[in-house]
C-alpha cells in the first residue's frame, strides 16, 4: 500500500515539474523574441570558442542574440551539418557550408532554405548587395531564386603565382626566367650548380605541392605556358570547348616536363605527397607555383625559410611564356568555395537577413578582426596595431566571423603585395576562356562528362604521372586521347561543354540584365 | 650449467634482438617525434627532418595548450565520460552476461540472438541521433557514454569467463541462504576481477578515444571531449581542406606554431590514457587468456 502511494506521489510530482519546466522554457523564448532576435549560426572559421566577448559584443551592436554552433574539423563538418539540417529544432537560422552539392539540392527541394532575393532587396543599407557582383552571384542563381550567397569573396581572381629564389639567381648570376627555355635553364642551374653552396647535390630546380594527390596546378609554369590546364575545360582555338588534357599543346608540355624530370630537375615528392611549406623552408627547391601569401614577410613559411637561410628571398615572377608567347596564372572560380544560407528555421527570415546585412560593415569587420579600439588595438600613422597577443585574441573570440564576414576593406595590403595581387589577377583573367570554370552546374548540363568523369580523371592522372616520370612512353598519352574520344564519348563531351559554355554566356547576359535592374545598388 | 647454444641458435638470437630493436624503434619513434616536435621552436621545427632532440627547446606550446579553455573543458568531459562509461559499462555488461551464461535461463537463445543482431546491424547515424534527441540526451554527457556502454562483444567475453566458474560455487552459496543478487555481487563479481578489469580498460580506452559522439551529439563546444577538440585542431590544416576540395589558403592557420601546438595537444590527450595501461596490464594479460581458454 505504502509503496504504491509513494510511487503515485512521485509520478505526480515529476509530471507537474516537467509541465512547469516546459512552461518556463516557452516563456523565456517568447519574451526574448520581442526584444532581440535570436539567430543561431554555424561557424567554421576563427578560434571557435563559445560564449566569448566577441559573441556578446556582436549581439549588442546588431541588437540580436547570437547562438554560435561550432562545426567540427574539416573531416567531420559535413556530417554535423547534415544532422543539423535533418533536425527541425536544431537547424541553424544561418547555415555556413561548403561543397555539399547534393545535400544543397535536397535542402532546396525540401524547402529548407529561403530565397534570398526579395529579402536582400528589402534590407536598409544593402551592404551585401553592394559587395556581390553579377559574376559572383551568377553561379548560385537558378530559376529566379537565390538560396545561398558566396562568402569569403575577398579574392581578386587569382591567389597563386610562380616563385623563384632570388638569392639563388644572384648567386649563380642568372636572370629572372621569362620563357620555357629560360625556365629549364634556371632549373638546371639550380639543380646542378649547388645554389645553396653546401657542396652537396641536394637541391632541385622545380618543385610543388601535393597534399595527398597530384595537384596539376603545381605544374602551371609549364602547362599554362602551352595554353591549357590539363584538369580544366577551356575554349580551344577551333571554337570548341575541350578538356585541357586532350589538346596537342598539352602533349608538348608533357614532353617538356618529362625531359625535365629525366634530367632530375623536378623534386619527386610532387608526385607522392609533401608539405610545400616544409619543402620551401628546407631550402630544397628553387622554383615553384604556389600561394601569393608566401610573399608576405610575416607569412609562416617565409619566416621559416629566413630562419633557415637568412639571406633567402622569395621572388614572385610573371607567368612563364610559352612558344606562342602565351602565359597565364591560375584563375580562381568566379564565385566562392563557401556560402551562407538562411534556413526555414528562422521565424522571421527578413529580420535575420537584416542583421546579416548590418553585419557586413567596416565597423563589424574591424570588431571581428581586431576588437575594440583603445582596448584591443590602436591606430598608429593610419596603420592598425594590435595591442593584445594572439592568444588573447582567440580567447576574446576575434575572428569568429571568418569566412562569413565580407565587406569594405579596412586595411590596405603592403604595396608590393597589393601590386602582386593586381598583376596576377590580370594574367589570370587573360586566361579565363582557356582555363574555364563553369558557372552553371556541370552535373546537370554535361551528363556525358559526369558519366565518365572519374574514369577520365583516373586515367589522366595515371598516364600523365607515368609519362612525366618516364615509366610510360609518350605513346600512352596518345592512347589516352584515343580512349577519351572513343571509349569516353569525347566528342559528345565537347559538344555538351561547348553548348554549356554558350548557354552560360546567354544566361549570364540575362542574369546581368536582371541584376542591373533588380539587385544592383547605385 | 647453462645449455650451450649452437651457432644457429646464437645467430637466431642476434637477428631476433636486432629485429625486435628495429621494430621497437619503429613503434617508439613516431611518438618520440611528436614529443620532440612539440618541444621545438616552431620556425626551426618547420624545416623537418629527424628529431632526436628538440630543435631549440621551448615549452610555449604546452603553456598555450593548458591555457586553452577548450582543452581544460575537454579534459573534464573526457574524465566524466571515461570514468562514468567504464564504470557503468562494466557493471551493466557483467550484469547482462550473467543470466546469459546460465544454462537454465528461459528464452536464453532468443535473448542471445537479439543481442547478437545488434552486433551486425545498426540503425545508422540519423536514427541514433533522433533516438537520443527523443530521450533528451542531446547536449548532455549521457549521450557520450550511455549508448556505448553495452557492447555485445564485451558481453560475450564476460559470458565465456563466467562459464569457467563452477556451478557448484553458486549452489553451495544458495544452500547457505544467499539470494541471486548476493551470489552475483559477493561471489561471481569478485571472482571475475581479471575480466572486469580488462573490459573496463577496453571501455575506458574506447570512451577516451571517442571524438565522434561529441561532434554529433553535443552542440555546446564546452562539452566536447578532449579527443573532439584535438580532432578539430588537427584537421584544421591545409591538407585536410585540400582533401575536401578546397583550394584556398587557410590564412587563419598560417601561424607558425600551429603544428607544434597540434603536437603538444596530441601529447596532452594521449598521455593520461597511456598512464593507465601499466596499472591494468597484469589483469589485461590474465583476463584475455582466461577468457579465451575454456575448459
Amino acid at each position: 500500500m505504502n509503496r504504491k502511494k509513494i510511487l503515485c506521489l512521485l509520478l505526480i510530482v515529476s509530471l507537474i515539474s516537467s509541465f512547469f519546466a516546459g512552461c518556463n522554457k516557452k516563456e523565456t523564448t517568447s519574451s526574448n523574441s520581442t526584444e532581440k532576435i535570436k539567430i543561431s549560426m554555424t561557424l567554421m572559421g576563427g578560434p571557435k570558442k563559445p560564449n566569448t566577448w566577441f559573441q556578446e559584443e556582436l549581439g549588442k551592436r546588431l541588437n540580436a542574440e547570437f547562438d554560435f554552433i561550432m562545426l567540427p574539423g574539416w573531416e567531420e563538418k559535413n556530417v554535423k551539418t547534415n544532422l543539423l539540417m535533418q533536425d527541425k529544432d536544431k537547424m541553424p537560422d544561418v547555415l555556413w557550408f561548403n561543397g555539399m552539392g547534393k545535400e544543397y539540392k535536397q535542402w532546396v527541394e525540401a524547402g529548407l532554405l529561403v530565397d534570398l532575393i526579395p529579402l536582400l532587396k528589402n534590407t536598409k543599407d544593402k551592404n551585401i548587395l553592394k559587395k556581390l557582383t553579377a559574376e559572383m552571384l551568377f553561379p548560385y542563381y537558378k530559376d529566379g531564386k537565390l538560396y545561398r550567397i558566396p562568402t569569403d569573396i575577398g579574392g581578386n581572381g587569382c591567389c597563386m603565382t610562380t616563385y623563384v629564389r632570388k638569392d639563388w639567381l644572384d648567386k649563380l648570376g642568372l636572370e629572372v626566367p621569362k620563357t620555357v627555355d629560360d625556365f629549364i635553364k634556371v632549373a638546371r642551374a639550380f639543380t646542378k650548380n649547388d645554389p645553396d653552396g653546401n657542396g652537396k647535390n641536394d637541391t632541385y630546380g622545380f618543385g610543388g605541392q601535393n597534399s595527398g594527390s597530384v595537384d596539376w596546378r603545381a605544374f602551371s609554369p609549364i602547362f599554362y605556358a602551352y595554353g591549357y590546364a590539363p584538369d580544366f575545360f577551356g575554349m580551344y582555338k577551333d571554337g570548341t570547348v575541350k578538356l585541357g588534357a586532350t589538346v596537342p599543346e598539352t602533349r608538348k608540355a608533357l614532353i617538356v616536363l618529362r625531359d625535365m624530370y629525366k634530367e632530375g630537375l623536378i623534386e619527386p615528392t610532387i608526385f607522392t605527397g609533401n608539405d610545400i611549406g616544409q619543402l620551401i623552408s628546407k631550402n630544397k627547391i628553387g622554383m615553384f607555383y604556389s600561394w601569393q601569401s608566401f610573399y608576405n614577410p610575416e607569412d609562416g613559411t617565409n619566416k621559416a625559410l629566413k630562419a633557415n637561410v637568412p639571406n633567402a628571398e622569395l621572388l614572385p615572377i610573371d607567368p612563364i611564356k610559352g612558344p606562342e608567347g602565351f602565359s597565364a596564372d591560375y584563375p580562381e572560380p568566379p564565385g566562392s568555395w563557401c556560402y551562407i544560407s538562411v534556413t526555414s528555421h528562422a521565424k522571421d527570415p527578413q529580420a535575420v537577413v537584416n542583421v546579416l546585412d548590418k553585419m557586413m560593415t567596416k565597423e563589424i569587420g574591424l570588431l571581428n578582426e581586431y576588437g575594440e579600439e583603445g582596448k584591443h588595438y590602436k591606430i598608429e600613422n593610419g596603420k592598425i596595431v594590435r595591442t593584445i597577443s594572439e592568444e588573447e585574441k582567440n580567447n576574446l573570440g576575434l575572428g569568429s566571423l571568418g569566412w562569413i564576414w565580407f565587406g569594405p576593406k579596412f586595411i590596405e595590403d603592403p604595396p608590393q603585395i597589393a601590386k602582386l595581387a593586381e598583376d596576377r589577377a590580370k594574367s589570370a583573367n587573360a586566361a579565363r576562356d582557356r582555363i574555364h570554370h563553369f558557372s552553371l552546374s556541370i552535373r546537370e548540363n554535361m551528363p556525358t562528362y559526369m558519366k565518365h568523369a572519374t574514369e577520365i580523371d583516373d586515367m589522366m592522372n595515371e598516364i600523365f604521372v607515368g609519362v612525366i616520370t618516364g615509366q610510360k612512353d609518350i605513346s600512352e598519352y596518345d592512347k589516352f586521347v584515343n580512349a577519351y574520344y572513343n571509349k569516353f564519348e569525347g566528342h559528345q563531351i565537347e559538344k555538351e561543354a561547348t553548348e554549356l559554355y554558350n548557354k552560360e554566356k546567354v544566361e549570364f547576359e540575362k542574369f546581368k540584365e536582371f541584376y542591373d535592374k533588380e539587385l544592383k545598388v547605385q | 650449467m647453462a645449455i650451450k647454444e649452437s651457432k644457429g641458435e646464437r645467430i637466431f638470437h642476434v637477428v631476433n634482438v636486432i629485429l625486435m630493436i628495429i621494430l621497437m624503434i619503429l613503434m617508439i619513434y613516431p611518438f618520440w617525434y611528436v614529443i620532440m616536435y612539440s618541444l621545438s621552436k616552431p620556425e626551426l621545427a618547420m624545416s623537418g627532418g629527424a628529431f632526436l632532440k628538440p630543435k631549440g627547446f621551448t615549452l610555449d606550446a604546452y603553456k598555450m595548450v593548458f591555457r586553452n579553455r577548450s582543452i581544460l573543458y575537454g579534459l573534464k568531459t573526457s574524465l566524466i565520460v571515461t570514468i562514468g562509461g567504464a564504470g557503468i559499462g562494466t557493471l551493466v555488461s557483467a550484469m547482462t552476461a550473467y543470466p546469459l551464461s546460465k544454462k537454465d535461463m528461459p528464452g536464453k537463445k532468443i535473448f542471445t540472438y537479439l543481442f547478437l543482431f545488434t552486433m551486425f546491424f545498426g540503425g545508422g547515424l540519423v536514427p541514433e541521433y533522433l533516438l537520443l534527441k527523443k530521450l533528451h540526451m542531446l547536449d548532455t554527457y549521457w549521450a557520450l557514454f550511455l549508448p556505448g556502454c553495452i557492447s555485445v562483444w564485451n558481453i560475450l567475453v564476460i559470458k565465456n569467463f563466467y562459464k569457467g566458474i563452477p556451478d557448484s560455487l553458486e549452489e553451495s552459496a544458495k544452500i547457505d541462504g544467499a539470494s541471486d543478487l548476493t551470489v552475483f555481487f559477493k561471489i561471481i563479481l569478485p571472482l571475475s576481477k581479471p575480466i572486469l578489469a580488462t573490459i573496463a580498460l577496453f571501455l575506458a580506452v574506447g570512451f577516451w578515444n571517442d571524438f565522434f559522439g561529441s561532434i554529433v551529439y553535443i552542440f555546446d563546444k564546452d562539452k566536447w571531449s578532449l579527443q573532439a577538440v584535438l580532432r578539430e585542431i588537427i584537421t584544421n590544416t591545409q591538407e585536410a581542406m585540400t582533401r575536401q576540395g578546397i583550394t584556398i589558403r587557410n590564412e587563419n592557420s598560417s601561424n607558425v606554431s600551429q603544428k607544434t601546438l597540434t603536437m603538444a595537444t596530441i601529447m596532452v590527450t594521449t598521455i593520461p590514457i597511456l598512464v593507465v595501461y601499466p596499472f591494468v596490464q597484469k589483469y589485461f594479460v590474465k583476463g584475455t587468456m582466461i577468457g579465451s581458454v575454456k575448459g
